[in-house]
């Protein structure tokens, strides 16, 4: 494996041009995400509507593999249900843990699946996971 | 001289490849690498003399206990003290600080006086202070720093709280590697009669530490960071201050006579030590300090800061680099921030090449507050690293922008 199956172009893209990125005035909910050991902190705001995810930014500052993956769950999470960003959550953590996946789950992960070689790495998986770990506190508190 | 090719045949880690490449291990302010003369101290140990020590009535037992006590004898040399009973063995310097703390909440703090500390002492030394003033209603004040790291000692001499009852500093910073003056500081704390506390996590493993000659209280250190095995370590202390205070942990080997309801304590440091302690980490400790003292300390000390010298200039060159501490006079630690490029990002970068660096906020929060910064990248040298490893080192970071897609943009 060489460092750029890990920051791939898709990855890079994403770091350096994050989708959703930016305050929220109106957000219906905000939650701060952080990574105390390696000082990744993002805040993820959201505007829901019933059981759908209507808009959603992300502000903080974070290590190239966070902002990659928040910005790839915002730009998925935009027009989803909480049961498709659950299902996400799950495909995601059982890439990050090296499990084999379907057709389907490569489908589910879109950009998402760019971060598989981040499974490499286990002291950054947490990095990867840190979005999807503070939305999971979100949609606890939106149901 | 240190001749390091001769030295790093003493590791046998440092001879691991990667890829056919050489492994680079610059993460030696967090944990240093063992030489066979440790690793094979504490198998004999346990192959041909394990027992438990002092109660043991057989040969193996008093064979583990000479062995043992024989390591204490090698500590209080090691650090100057005017007798080895003043040294009492600990996990580390974590544990430590926290029977410190403990005896310090209990019978030496009263509510509203204050422990002084430091704004860049590592966690260790800062929260079981913080768990002492909370318990005791004590307050926390904090020796302020100047630009390059060091510790305002002016401002703290002019602003002294009477208050005060406990000093505790590091000796050396495990994030930027500067080296405070322990002895200056230990002189004004006793004008105002004022118990000293040094965390030397950092400082025993570069250089001769003299503790009567610092004039220091407690002095408390780790063997993992000096080439000695995890999860031992010592607390000294002047005799009177050991005798002075009560233990905080009870159990076997820490009583003189005992009945039901109460229980008079042995001497000094037994009161200290009860259970049956981490025999083989000590010996593999006295394993440590016979190791670096042949090597000798004064060498380590000269080699280690002018190949960190050497590393500051280098790193110097990197475009968007930032670096903290100061440029000479300190311990192997190196840390620094790359424009644009997360340390986290840097570390990982650099793992691919086989360099092993440390990256975050090195369990010293209120420090990154104060260098502004969420997190560093620290590289940290030992007598066994070389100037090639340096240029390796370097010119990988010049390759993190590339990776990191900062070229051509």
């Amino acid at each position: 494996m060489s460092i750029s199956d890990i920051f791939s172009t898709v990855l890079l893209d994403h770091y350096h041009h994050p989708r959703q990125h930016g305050e929220m005035e109106d957000a219906d909910i905000s939650m701060d995400g952080a990574n105390p050991l390696c000082g990744d902190e993002i805040q993820l705001h959201v505007k829901a509507e019933g059981n759908e995810v209507k808009d959603i930014s992300f502000t903080g500052t974070s290590c190239a593999i966070c902002t990659a993956s928040t910005s790839m769950f915002c730009e998925k999470a935009v027009g989803s249900s909480f049961e498709d960003l659950d299902k996400l959550r799950e495909t995601v953590h059982d890439m990050l843990h090296g499990d084999d996946l379907t057709k389907e789950d490569r489908y589910r992960l879109g950009d998402a699946l760019a971060l598989e070689g981040v499974s490499k790495l286990p002291v950054r998986v947490k990095c990867a996971l840190l979005v999807y770990e503070t939305w999971a506190l979100i949609a606890e508190k939106l149901k | 001289m240190i001749d390091v090719k001769r030295i790093r045949e003493d590791f046998p880690i440092l001879s691991s490849k990667v890829d056919q490449q050489p492994l680079i291990y610059l993460d030696n302010a967090a944990s240093t690498q063992k030489p066979k003369h440790v690793i094979d101290a504490i198998t004999d140990f346990y192959s041909n003399s394990y027992s438990n020590v002092h109660r043991s009535p057989h040969r193996l037992g008093a064979d583990a206990t000479d062995m043992f006590e024989g390591a204490r004898v090698k500590v209080g040399n090691f650090l100057n003290a005017n007798e080895s009973d003043e040294v009492v063995f600990t996990r580390g310097t974590t544990e430590s600080i926290n029977i410190l703390a403990g005896i310090a909440a209990q019978q030496m703090l009263q509510p509203d006086d204050v422990i002084l500390l430091t704004l860049s002492e590592h966690h260790s030394n800062l929260i079981p202070w913080q768990m002492a003033a909370a318990r005791v209603g004590a307050k926390l004040e904090f020796v302020r720093l100047l630009k390059d790291g060091s510790f305002d000692i002016e401002r703290l001499k002019d602003n002294w709280n009477p208050k005060t009852k406990i000093f505790a500093f590091q000796h050396a910073s495990n994030v930027m590697g500067t080296v405070h003056p322990a002895k200056e500081l230990c002189t004004l704390a006793q004008e105002h009669g004022v118990v000293t506390v040094i965390d030397g996590a950092q400082s025993v493993p570069h250089m001769k530490v003299d503790v009567q000659d610092i004039g220091c209280d407690f002095y408390a250190f780790s063997a993992h960071k000096m080439c000695g095995p995890t999860g031992i370590g010592a607390l000294w202390g002047k005799r009177e201050m050991l005798e002075r205070f009560d233990p905080i942990f009870g159990g076997g080997e820490m009583i003189n006579k005992v009945d039901l309801e109460n229980a008079s304590y042995n001497v000094i440091p037994y009161k200290y030590e009860p259970g049956t302690p981490n025999i083989a980490g000590v010996i593999g400790m006295g394993a440590a300090i016979d190791y670096l003292t042949a090597v000798d300390l004064d060498e380590i000390e000269h080699y280690v800061d002018d190949l960190a010298t050497y590393a500051v200039e280098r790193l110097a060159e990197v475009p968007g680099i930032t670096l903290y501490g100061p440029s000479r006079g300190r311990t192997g630690a190196v840390s620094f921030w790359l424009d644009k490029i997360h340390p986290h990002d840097v570390a990982s970068v650099l793992d691919m090449n086989r360099i092993c660096i440390r990256a975050g906020h090195h369990c010293a929060e209120p420090l990154m507050h104060w260098l502004n910064v969420p997190a560093t990248a620290r590289a940290s040298f030992y007598f066994y690293n070389t100037r090639e490893e340096v240029d390796t080192l370097v010119t990988s970071l010049q390759e993190a922008y590339e990776v990191m897609g900062y070229v051509n943009q």
